[in-house]
């Protein structure tokens, strides 16, 4: 039946990880890389804030987890998520050894002026300090807004990645939200005192 | 540990993560200006829009280094050239103990049966006369007891005969040796048969 077989291009990801799983192919592995690998390199750089080098090995290692644990893979499910659980559990685990030391508060003092939306500078440097509000979030915190608002993951997906409930998922998001606009307040020349007064 | 959001609370979350606020409806932008002003909920929309958007295209990424494949034996990982040559070995433990027999016995039936000599002397002597004797005794005798008179008797006669069966002469060694030529022209035989009848006559 060879000639009736797909290439391996127009297989699903799931039907590629069989072929990993049944024939340990290395076709099949090297074509998930190439849909994913750039994806999850951005998602390294981001919950890891680290250079590309050492984000290219933590895709690197990645991908060699999952040849060695494709036996725990359920085809059943996205391997989409699946493989987004692998990554943000490495994040964690890495986040346990050394932990990314979080930037002074004091570097937000200086932005106590008013935004110009037109204005490019103004809007880069609302960026960065989105960067640095990021780092100061919880590590839990920070995995589900990358994975909601940079990866764009479903809520349900989020909570099948961080093995979380979907309330659980909220919560997190909610809080994650509310401590980065405290810390972007001066961007809010109206910020009302009843900004968070819900608790 | 976050505690779980009160009914307000994920309204305002499920408002926040999906709307901006010119998609309010009236109702909603009520709901959401008794908890905050609208320039707070604005600014989230644009924290969540530019989050999006933050990190630009990365680097390239290299290619897949992907390490050769192991099998697997009794759930632990071998490297593949062992399990090559556990293959090879057992292929030739199994050919040493099973020896192939059928082609064997064919070729031995498809040989031709080639004769060593051209005359072969039998060595036993078969009389052609056989005499029996039969037991006359009383009928009303039980047949059990005149059957075993019988072997016995037939017994006798063996070893009468057996006593009789002549000790063949040395010579015989020398004719089942390849003569190249016929029995009938062999010396020696003619001294064998000859010898045999004169110890009939006797």
């Amino acid at each position: 039946m060879g000639i009736f077989r797909k290439h391996i291009t127009q297989l699903t990801d799931e039907e590629l990880m069989v072929e990993v799983i049944n024939h340990h192919s290395s076709s099949a592995i090297t074509e998930l890389h190439r849909r994913y690998s750039k994806k999850l390199l951005g998602y390294f750089i981001k919950m890891l804030q680290r250079d590309a080098d050492t984000a290219n090995d933590f895709v690197q290692e990645l991908f060699l987890r999952i040849l060695e644990k494709k036996h725990l893979y359920d085809p059943e499910k996205k391997f989409y998520t699946w493989l987004f659980t692998i990554a943000s559990n490495m994040c964690k685990t890495a986040y346990r050894k050394s932990p990314i030391v979080a930037l002074s508060t004091d570097g937000y003092e200086l932005n106590r002026h008013t935004v110009d939306g037109d204005d490019l500078a103004e809007k880069n440097h609302f960026k960065e300090l989105l960067k640095e509000s990021l780092e100061h979030l919880e590590h839990h915190h920070k995995t589900v807004f990358v994975l909601r608002y940079m990866e764009q993951f479903s809520l349900n997906e989020i909570a099948e990645i961080t093995e979380t409930s979907l309330g659980t998922v909220k919560s997190r998001l909610f809080y994650a939200t509310k401590k980065m606009t405290e810390l972007l307040k001066a961007f809010d020349p109206t910020y009302e005192s009843t900004f968070f007064k819900l608790n | 540990m976050d505690k779980h959001l009160n009914d307000n609370e994920e309204r305002l979350f499920d408002l926040v993560d999906q709307k901006d606020f010119d998609q309010l409806t009236p109702e909603e932008q009520t709901f959401v200006e008794t908890h905050f002003s609208e320039a707070a909920y604005r600014l989230q929309r644009q924290l969540i829009s530019e989050s999006n958007t933050l990190y630009e295209a990365v680097a390239e990424v290299p290619p897949l280094v992907v390490p050769m494949a192991n099998s697997t034996v009794f759930g632990k990982q071998i490297p593949l050239y062992q399990a090559f040559i556990g293959i090879a070995a057992t292929i030739a433990l199994f050919l040493s103990i099973w020896p192939d027999q059928t082609e064997k016995t064919e070729v031995q039936n498809n040989k031709p049966a080639l004769s060593k000599t051209d005359t072969i002397i039998q060595t036993k002597i078969i009389r052609d006369t056989i005499i029996r004797y039969k037991n006359h005794r009383n009928g009303n005798q039980s047949a059990q007891s005149s059957r075993s008179e019988d072997d016995q008797f037939l017994a006798t006669q063996m070893r009468i005969l057996e006593a009789n069966t002549l000790q063949l002469p040395e010579i015989v060694n020398d004719l089942n040796r390849s003569g190249g030529h016929s029995l009938k022209d062999d010396p020696a035989s003619e001294r064998l048969l000859k010898s045999t009848y004169q110890s009939d006559a006797r």
